[in-house]
């Protein structure tokens, strides 16, 4: 491969130094030899001559360095410099410093070049997996011929940069491309399946999750399959099925904690509130303690209250308040006195991740709760940019670690560029922390407000029960539940136990709430 | 003795199972059969333990028997206290006085063997055990529940001990060691029933001597004229403790 690769940069530089019109010359390396040494040129210096041998021998790193110097030289066509360093740098596994070189070509307008470093530069931003280069890339390629060697991660990126504008009729014909053999495929067939949910096509939606299902050749696949089924479900509004496949993710899943969220909506959509309970109070157990998941705490009290169990009602809303509402005020107070410090965000994300990846320890030390950190840093635009910039750490690490480079003109550009690139993706990542934070605060608010309908309704079933009572037509107050006991039974299958005040990694997911509905 | 109580427990507990049962009524497609179990970024089997050890000190009063021991009378009662360092490390100290007398079961059988009136031995005669002494490391091996009435839940925790200490005779004290295992039911965060099985090696007092100094009708030997051995003694113990 690298010797392939040497062959066609030879032939390259040979073509656009010497004058040769035909790439068919890089076919062996004696041929090569042979034309390196009988070709007439049209331009030649000493430095030209030294990058072909450079190259020839494979010594790439020397023929950056060689042509970065020629970056300086203006005599020459500075498109196809940058184009040539580009492919040297690649050949090196230095990614972002050669995305730099072909986003220059690109830049300088029309030339012969142009082509070729799109095509580079999507491979590129393909590997490293950032947003802004692959829809740069996937822009101006638009409208050309694909890169022929990616069409497939072509195909699914200009799905995802469709998808992502809003075309997502666009984003299905892009994802209906990707060939069944490529890798992308099974990303590709999930992220078509997103497309026609969106479009509120869940038949069709559902006939992919389907097929997926058959094929998915992992757990993890299989997994993800069986919540996309119960999703489409769940959009056409059969919520039955959508139980049933929410019930299929088994419990060592990574998804089994976002299947049980979803399945207790649809437990409650299906009415079957027992069920929800039960389901419910297993996201609320101590396992769950670092989940941001206040949601769940207000269907909770809405089933109470379905049921005619006020007090249980009340005392889930307390918990609401008292657990999330302290969440909040931290998060707002930091929110507030920290608007626009980027770097505070970025702290409080790097934080986050590290003890999200087990490097931290289990005491979080950053100003915003570690449980609402958690769902800001798990989103997919951050984890994907958390991606990028361990790539480009890594990069900068090996470039700062590459003897030879330093004391070259050339270190020191690639070391400024791969900064620069990690400052503004740093940048980026505080920004959606922000923003992710901006809507968690506002809807707090909201969950706040349907809390007090909620507690409206409390007090109001209170109220009736009591004019019934004192009315005469039931005099069981007991019934009230004064005492705020909740019933909860544990089943495995077999045998049954009550939940006594802790918590066990094998019975959660097993809990069934025995308390029945006191309506009259 | 102690099977009538076991016995007790689990015909009390399977009554209760009976009433408990009615309770509720479960949809069979709700039942999971799942075996597996779910995965989180620490693996931690329970969380919100009812009953916690860390930095709490017990107390504790036992009764139990050295089973092994043929002559003198097998049971003693003591008071133990301790200190959990950890969730499973603790150390405990247990004091133990020996009931007096000797047992009932082989005692007479040997001293018949002398022969009668006179002649009959007298085991009496050799030193007794009168009190025990044991310092214990305990390694807590498994902190569990049980739910044998389908309406209550015992907590229980299993132990591993090892002990060093000594018994004191009339006219000596003899050092030893042991290894054991316990067992502990919660009732509460609190109380508990324990449990203990031990086996120790340690220094003794050999009560036969030349056998006609054990006879009734002979002088009564002094104590320093019986010898020591060593042996292993296995202990049941069964306690409660409170811890603080």
């Amino acid at each position: 491969m690298r010797k392939m690769f040497s062959i066609l940069l030879l032939a390259i530089l040979m073509i656009h130094f010497g004058g040769i019109d035909s790439l068919a010359i890089a076919q062996t390396a004696k041929r090569r030899k042979q034309i390196a040494a009988n070709q007439p040129v049209t331009f030649k210096s000493d430095r030209i001559d030294r990058v072909q041998k450079l190259v020839t021998d494979n010594k790439f790193l020397e023929a950056s360095i060689e042509l970065y110097q020629l970056k300086k030289d203006k005599r020459l066509d500075q498109a196809q410099v940058s184009y040539l360093l580009g492919l040297t740098l690649m050949e090196q596994g230095y990614q972002q410093v050669a995305a730099m070189q072909f986003i220059d070509v690109i830049r300088r307008g029309k030339n012969k070049y142009v082509r070729s470093a799109l095509n580079r530069l999507f491979i590129i931003a393909d590997l490293l997996g950032e947003d802004s280069i692959i829809h740069y890339a996937v822009k101006k390629i638009a409208g050309d011929d694909p890169p022929a060697m990616a069409l497939d991660p072509f195909y699914f990126r200009q799905g995802e940069y469709f998808s992502d504008n809003g075309n997502v009729k666009g984003a299905i014909e892009s994802f209906r491309k990707i060939s069944s053999k490529s890798p992308y495929y099974f990303l590709g067939q999930y992220k078509l399946y997103l497309s026609y949910l969106e479009l509120n096509q869940p038949q069709q939606a559902l006939a992919i999750a389907e097929r997926m299902l058959r094929m998915a050749n992992n757990q993890s696949d299989r997994h993800l399959m069986l919540l996309a089924i119960a999703r489409a479900y769940y959009q056409g509004k059969d919520w039955e099925k959508a139980i049933r496949y929410y019930k299929m993710v088994p419990r060592d899943s990574l998804y089994w904690p976002q299947a049980l969220f979803e399945l207790s909506w649809a437990q409650l959509r299906a009415a079957r509130f027992r069920s929800v309970v039960g389901t419910l109070q297993t996201l609320h157990s101590p396992f769950f303690e670092n989940e941001y998941n206040p949601e769940t705490f207000i269907v909770r009290s809405i089933v109470y209250v379905y049921i005619c169990r006020f007090d249980e009602a009340e005392k889930t809303l307390m918990v609401f308040d008292k657990v999330f509402g302290g969440y909040v005020k931290k998060a707002r107070s930091f929110y507030l006195s920290h608007k626009g410090q980027l770097r505070a965000y970025w702290d409080e994300v790097r934080k986050a991740s590290l003890r999200l990846e087990g490097k931290n320890s289990q005491s979080h030390d950053g100003q915003i709760p570690y449980p609402i950190m958690k769902s800001i840093v798990t989103s997919g635009e951050i984890q994907k940019l958390l991606k990028y910039i361990i790539r480009v750490n890594q990069e900068l690490a090996r470039w700062e670690s590459d003897g030879k480079l330093k004391g070259h003109s050339i270190f020191s550009y690639g070391r400024k560029v791969l900064s620069r690139r990690l400052q503004v993706a740093q940048n980026q990542v505080a920004k959606l922390a922000q923003y992710a934070l901006e809507r968690k605060i506002e809807d707090w608010t909201d969950l706040q407000e349907q809390a007090q309908f909620v507690m409206y309704e409390v007090v109001n079933g209170k109220k009736e029960a009591l004019k019934a009572i004192i009315s005469g037509v039931s005099d069981k107050q007991s019934d009230l539940d004064h005492d705020k006991q909740r019933e909860f039974y544990v089943n495995n299958g077999y045998e049954y136990w009550p939940v006594d005040t802790e918590y066990w990694l094998d019975e959660i997911g097993n809990y069934h709430y025995m308390g029945k509905q006191q309506c009259r | 003795m102690l099977f009538n109580v076991m016995l007790f427990f689990l015909i009390t507990f399977s009554s209760l199972e009976v009433s408990a049962t009615e309770l509720f009524e479960v949809p069979e497609e709700e039942l999971t059969k799942e075996v597996v179990l779910p995965r989180f970024d620490r693996l931690e089997m329970v969380r919100r333990p009812k009953v916690t050890f860390k930095n709490r000190f017990e107390i504790g009063v036992f009764g139990g028997a050295v089973f092994t021991e043929p002559i003198f009378n097998p049971y003693r009662y003591g008071l133990e206290g301790g200190y959990h360092f950890t969730e499973n490390h603790s150390v405990s100290l247990s004091i133990a006085q020996w009931m007096s007398g000797l047992n009932n079961q082989y005692a007479s059988s040997i001293e018949a063997q002398g022969g009668q009136g006179g002649d009959r031995y007298d085991l009496t005669r050799a030193p007794s055990p009168r009190m025990s002494y044991w310092l214990f490391y305990n390694l807590k091996a498994y902190y569990g529940k049980i739910s044998l009435s389908k309406k209550d839940v015992l907590n229980m925790s299993l132990y591993t001990q090892l002990g060093v200490g000594a018994t004191s005779f009339e006219h000596k004290t003899y050092p030893g060691v042991a290894i054991g295992i316990g067992q502990r039911f919660y009732f509460s965060p609190s109380a508990a029933i324990k449990l203990e099985a031990r086996l120790q090696y340690q220094g003794s007092v050999n009560p036969f001597i030349g056998n006609q100094k054990l006879k009734k009708n002979q002088p009564k030997p002094s104590y320093s004229e019986f010898s020591d051995h060593q042996r292993f003694g296995t202990i049941i113990e069964l306690g409660f403790v409170w811890l603080l």
